[in-house]
């Protein structure tokens, strides 16, 4: 929706009205929102007081279909928070609408929707506008005494419905009764009412759902452009420090060991001599990785991110290289090109990490966490330090 | 982890006594309610984002009466996951 509350804006209105500086506000929405991830992480579930509940869901692999192509996708299995507003934040927002109850309807009625001839429906729209004038909101006085009627004397309807079934009477006919038998036309102009509710919600109902969803990708397209664009500023910062990093540190002595040297050699010249060769050297990178490689020696543009994935083939093991690398004064997003590394290998395999593996992963984790504090990056510090609770606990089971 | 206990930590994260913390917490979950009431809703960085819609009236089989019911318009609360917090608890694979 167009109104909807930016974080800067409701991180000030409410600094304002409680008399606190905006990043003591800031701090405390933060702090009450990653205490729930903290919790989610936990035991799965979390909740804010008077507000809702959260919960961590998982979702099964089911097919869906590619909105652009049209092509069949199977979306994998995966995890989800879900949200459940509490009670009082229902009856709060839903305020404007709590005058409104659930009624019944015939079952009769909705099938008698195609079997009405046009002339009827016209009349239908001429009584509705009469009512209209007559009433500022007709449907609800017209249903609500629908509502009653139908507590009151449920068989009594049924009968006349019936009645009215048996006899298919034109419009001319039915209005002329009308005066006759001012109950059993009450009844079917609700009746008929009704089923020019139900006809106009249902449409408004699939006009807002596809509406919805349109809106819901360019939700995502932006998203995932922001995202691009902080990995673009990311790596240009990067590039600047391992530069200069470059210029303190030239080339440090390798210390490889010689079996791996013979494996690991011409791959790596291949793309110290041609950057652009990496595509070549991506498989022979990827069939060394089954073998648990030892040694690793940097290009020029990679992140521990990237090495990690190519070692490991799973990006998230990367705090590994860095423990066994690195001091908690580094800063984990600078990486010295051209320097060896040495690859901590796995008990377990990354696809199924052990005990001692998960263990060794908290650690690192909290290592990493470490760093980036140093760093002065708090947020990625706090990012870690989760990760590493999370292993921890996986170590544990 | 229930609200004495969150607000215990959050007083010591920020440097404030339980009572303001609880104060501000309180009035916190009272802008956020109101946002979602009066607003189309807020969202939060990294976490997700909270709307609320109008619901249209729809028909719904009600089996203590075994009968359809047609039930009213209503403002909901929706709750959409941020790709942050849908890494967070799904492996990333790049």
């Amino acid at each position: 929706m167009s109104d909807k509350v930016k974080f800067s804006e409701l991180v000030k209105a409410f600094a304002e009205s409680n008399n606190i500086t905006q990043q003591k506000a800031e701090a405390l929405i933060r702090g009450i929102f990653n205490l729930l991830l903290d919790d989610l992480e936990e035991s799965g579930k979390a909740s804010i007081t008077s507000f809702g509940s959260f919960e961590l869901k998982e979702v099964a692999e089911r097919t869906g279909v590619n909105p652009q192509t049209g092509e069949e996708i199977v979306i994998p299995a995966h995890n989800k928070v879900s949200f459940k507003p509490f009670k009082a934040l229902e009856k709060t927002v839903n305020a404007p609408f709590s005058h409104l109850e659930s009624t019944l309807i015939e079952e009769g009625a909705p099938e008698s929707k195609p079997v009405i001839p046009i002339p009827k429906t016209e009349t239908v729209k001429e009584e509705e506008i009469e009512d209209q004038e007559k009433d500022e909101d007709p449907f609800e006085s017209v249903i609500g005494s629908e509502a009653e009627e139908n507590t009151d004397d449920l068989e009594e309807e049924i009968n006349e419905e019936a009645e009215q079934e048996e006899a298919t009477i034109p419009p001319p006919v039915y209005k002329a009764r009308e005066s006759e038998r001012k109950n059993a036309g009450a009844l079917w102009l609700v009746i008929i009412l009704l089923i020019a509710v139900v006809g106009v919600g249902g449409w408004y109902f699939f006009l807002r759902d596809s509406g919805g969803a349109s809106y819901g990708n360019q939700v995502a397209e932006k998203e995932s452009s922001k995202t691009e664009e902080s990995a673009k500023i990311a790596s240009a910062n990067s590039e600047r420090s391992e530069k200069e990093a470059g210029k303190e540190q030239p080339v440090t002595a390798e210390v490889v060991p010689d079996d791996e040297v013979s494996k690991e050699k011409p791959a790596v010249t291949a793309n110290s001599e041609n950057n652009i060769s990496k595509e070549n050297a991506g498989p022979v990178n990827k069939g060394n990785s089954s073998k648990e490689m030892t040694t690793y020696i940097i290009e020029k543009d990679e992140w521990l991110w990237d090495i990690s994935r190519e070692v490991y083939g799973k990006a998230y093991l990367w705090p590994l290289i860095f423990e066994s690398n690195k001091k908690a004064t580094d800063n984990p997003n600078l990486v010295e090109p051209a320097k060896t590394l040495i690859i901590p290998s796995l008990e377990g395999n990354a696809s199924a990490l052990t005990k001692e593996d998960y263990a060794q992963l908290a650690k690192a984790s909290r290592m990493v966490s470490e760093a980036y504090g140093n760093a002065g990056n708090s947020e990625r510090a706090a990012e870690y330090l989760r990760f590493s609770k999370k292993y921890e606990r996986l170590s544990k089971k | 982890m229930n609200k004495s206990e969150t607000v215990k930590a959050l007083s010591e994260q920020l440097d404030l006594t339980q009572t303001e913390t609880e104060k501000l917490y309180n009035s916190l979950v009272e802008q956020l309610t109101k946002h979602l009431s009066d607003k189309g809703g807020f969202s939060i960085p990294d976490f997700g984002s909270f709307t609320s819609e109008i619901r249209e009236e729809y028909k719904s089989y009600n089996p203590h009466y075994k009968q359809m019911m047609l039930l009213p318009k209503k403002k909901v609360v929706r709750f959409s996951q941020s790709s942050a917090l849908k890494d967070e608890f799904n492996e990333v694979e790049l």
